[in-house]
């Protein structure tokens, strides 16, 4: 399975939350809709509201204008004299004219009916022109707000909407006889007309109802044009609900206001998810993709061989850091394998090469003589008696005595090409390239004579009383076919002719011999 | 600190220019009348026969509805000739109003009748505006 890349991780988080963000701002458009039509809703009733009672403020001025109309000159109450004294006819004259003939001021104001009661609010007439069948008293909330006043309130006007066993009408109380109280006009309109005016101050469509009637709209109609339907129900001072007022607004414009504002929301959401997406790939690439991609051409180049390769560290802290310990943990590799491999040409006894590395030089040294046509010298040591030695000294004081002849066959060697080694056993091999058999015999003898003065006392010994030393040494200038090992075995041939010799000494390889 | 050297009297007239956009306030006291309000213009009217309730509004706004009783007498038309037409005599009680606290012909019409030498004046300084916020009766 393929491993999903950062960067992609990343841009596949960012657009999801992006993606979350503009789901989230739409959702929250869609609800902010909802609370602003609401709002709208409420504010438009609210002004409906207001515009109502306006119109039902005005009716009640009118009816104040009416009844001052009714008594010019004395008329009315001069009539509700008459008729408490027995005569109702001039009272019902004036009463029945202006629902007959209308009256000044009316405007779209419908006057419904008067009724006169005397001033313990009890009834006495009403007009006989007008709204027919209403019950013959004063209406409950009118009585109650009219009984208790005393002295001048007497004579102010109080009235309201309410809803008679007719329909909701407008009454209002006045006094009969100016300031000097003699009875009490009530003045009933129905205001429905009047409401309709509702629709001129609010400047929008609207219907009047009576409460009990259907909605005169389509509400699922509304739902799908760009109509809002604001619904007021105006309840009468009796609190009974009086008349249903519904306007109609055009929120054509709202609704688009309201769609372009969450197109905009949205918009902007998603530019803002694409410019952090852009951003962080850019902080990313920079300082991760990068470094990681030259880290990864390091350890390629690593991998393939060049060891001295190095990546130069860079990016954020975390690839810096990856980049710096990268290349220290190459050092210390490097280092390890250098240590390791010096390691693995070194004799653990004597700290001189081993055997296997004097075989690989001397194989190299060999190619080089051949093409060189120079001599390459070889000595062949032996420790004489060592085995006796071991036996009469025990092998700890044997293995002293190897390193320090070891040193010796080390301080014999000049030249770093030389080489001096461990061949095996108390056998020490030194190689000397360039070097002919009278220079081999030279370093020999050296070596014999450093060893007399370290003077280690070797009591087994046949020779001396202290560790001597037999050396073959072989020099020739090696010619193609022939293989190094002859010149190992004119050594070893040179060494064993020493050691016949009793010991002690230097044994020459000659061809003849 | 500085700006508010600028702005305090900027602000101030903000703050000052509704009241300096009504219309200028009739006196709240004059020497030597006697201040009514609605409910006791109405015990007056009531219980001095002998009053004279003027109101000094022009005849246009008389027409369309008055106190009970009261004459139109409009203070540009007020002379001691004409008033006398209504009242007599200098112990003549009077009652000036016009159409409210933002009208000055009745402060004015009920200055001129002390100076010419009337005793008994009243003023309902709320006028025709109180008198129909109170809802008390209308004559035509």
């Amino acid at each position: 399975m393929r491993r999903l890349s950062i960067g992609a991780a990343t841009t596949i988080v960012v657009i999801l939350i992006g993606a979350l963000f503009v789901l989230l701002s739409w959702l929250a458009g869609n609800y902010l809709r909802e609370v602003a039509l609401q709002s709208q809703t409420q504010s438009l009733s609210r002004i409906i509201e207001v515009a109502s009672n306006q119109i039902l403020h005005n009716i009640q001025n009118q009816a104040i204008n009416l009844s001052g109309t009714l008594n010019e000159d004395n008329n009315l109450t001069q009539a509700f004299q008459q008729y408490q004294q027995g005569n109702p006819a001039p009272l019902l004259k004036i009463l029945d004219a202006p629902l007959i003939k209308g009256f000044a001021d009316a405007g779209n104001i419908e006057l419904a009916k008067f009724r006169v009661y005397d001033k313990d609010l009890d009834y006495l007439l009403e007009s006989r022109a007008g709204k027919h069948g209403l019950a013959p008293r004063l209406p409950d909330f009118i009585i109650k707000q009219a009984r208790p006043r005393k002295g001048i309130e007497r004579l102010k006007a109080i009235g309201g909407l309410w809803s008679s066993n007719q329909g909701p009408v407008y009454s209002t109380l006045l006094p009969i006889g100016g300031l000097k109280l003699e009875g009490y006009l009530e003045v009933i309109f129905d205001p429905a007309s009047a409401l309709e005016t509702v629709s001129n101050l609010t400047n929008m469509p609207l219907t009047v109802s009576l409460t009990n009637q259907a909605l005169p709209i389509d509400e699922e109609k509304l739902e799908l044009s760009d109509q809002l339907a604001i619904e007021y129900m105006l309840t009468g001072d009796d609190h009974k609900p009086a008349y249903r007022l519904v306007g109609i607004e055009d929120v054509r414009k709202f609704n688009h206001d309201m769609e372009n504002q969450q197109l905009t929301t949205t918009a902007s959401f998603i530019a803002i998810t694409f410019i952090i997406l852009l951003l962080i790939l850019i902080l990313f690439n920079r300082g991760i993709f990068m470094p990681l991609r030259n880290m990864l051409g390091g350890i390629e180049r690593y991998r393939r061989g060049d060891v001295d390769t190095r990546i130069t560290p860079s990016g954020l802290r975390e690839p810096f850091t990856l980049g710096e310990t990268f290349n220290s943990m190459i050092e210390q590799l490097q280092h390890d394998f250098n240590e390791l491999e010096r390691y693995s040409n070194i004799d653990g006894l004597t700290g001189l090469s081993n055997r296997r590395y004097f075989e690989q030089r001397l194989h190299e040294e060999w190619s080089r003589s051949i093409r060189h046509q120079s001599p390459l010298a070889l000595l062949f040591i032996d420790i004489d008696y060592f085995k006796r030695y071991n036996d009469h000294y025990g092998h700890l004081r044997g293995d002293d005595c190897l390193r320090r002849v070891s040193q010796a066959i080390q301080h014999a060697v000049k030249r770093d090409i030389d080489v001096a080694a461990r061949y095996g056993g108390e056998e020490f091999v030194i190689m000397l390239p360039g070097t002919d058999i009278a220079g081999a015999e030279q370093v020999a003898r050296e070596l014999q004579k450093a060893i007399r003065k370290l003077h280690i006392e070797h009591s087994g010994s046949n020779v001396e009383p202290f560790v001597t030393l037999s050396i073959g040494i072989a020099s020739f200038i090696p010619r193609f076919p022939d293989k190094p090992d002859s010149l190992v075995h004119a050594a070893d041939k040179a060494l064993y002719k020493a050691k016949d010799r009793g010991r002690n000494c230097i044994g020459r390889f000659t061809a003849t011999a | 600190m500085q700006i508010l050297r600028y702005l305090m009297p900027l602000l101030m007239f903000i703050a000052m220019s509704p009241v300096m956009a009504e219309a200028p306030l009739a006196p709240t006291k004059l020497s030597g009348v006697t201040r009514l309000d609605a409910e006791n213009v109405v015990a007056m009217i009531l219980n001095h026969p002998e009053l004279v309730v003027i109101d000094s509004r022009l005849e246009e706004s008389y027409a369309k509805g008055h106190i009970e009783n009261a004459v139109n007498l409009p203070d540009t038309a007020m002379t001691p000739e004409t008033l006398a037409q209504y009242a007599s005599r200098p112990d003549t009680p009077l009652l000036f109003y016009c159409q409210g606290k933002h009208c000055l012909r009745s402060s004015y019409a009920a200055k001129k009748a002390r100076q010419w030498g009337y005793r008994q004046i009243y003023w309902f300084r709320g006028g025709w505006v109180d008198w129909r916020d109170k809802k008390l009766p209308v004559a035509r």
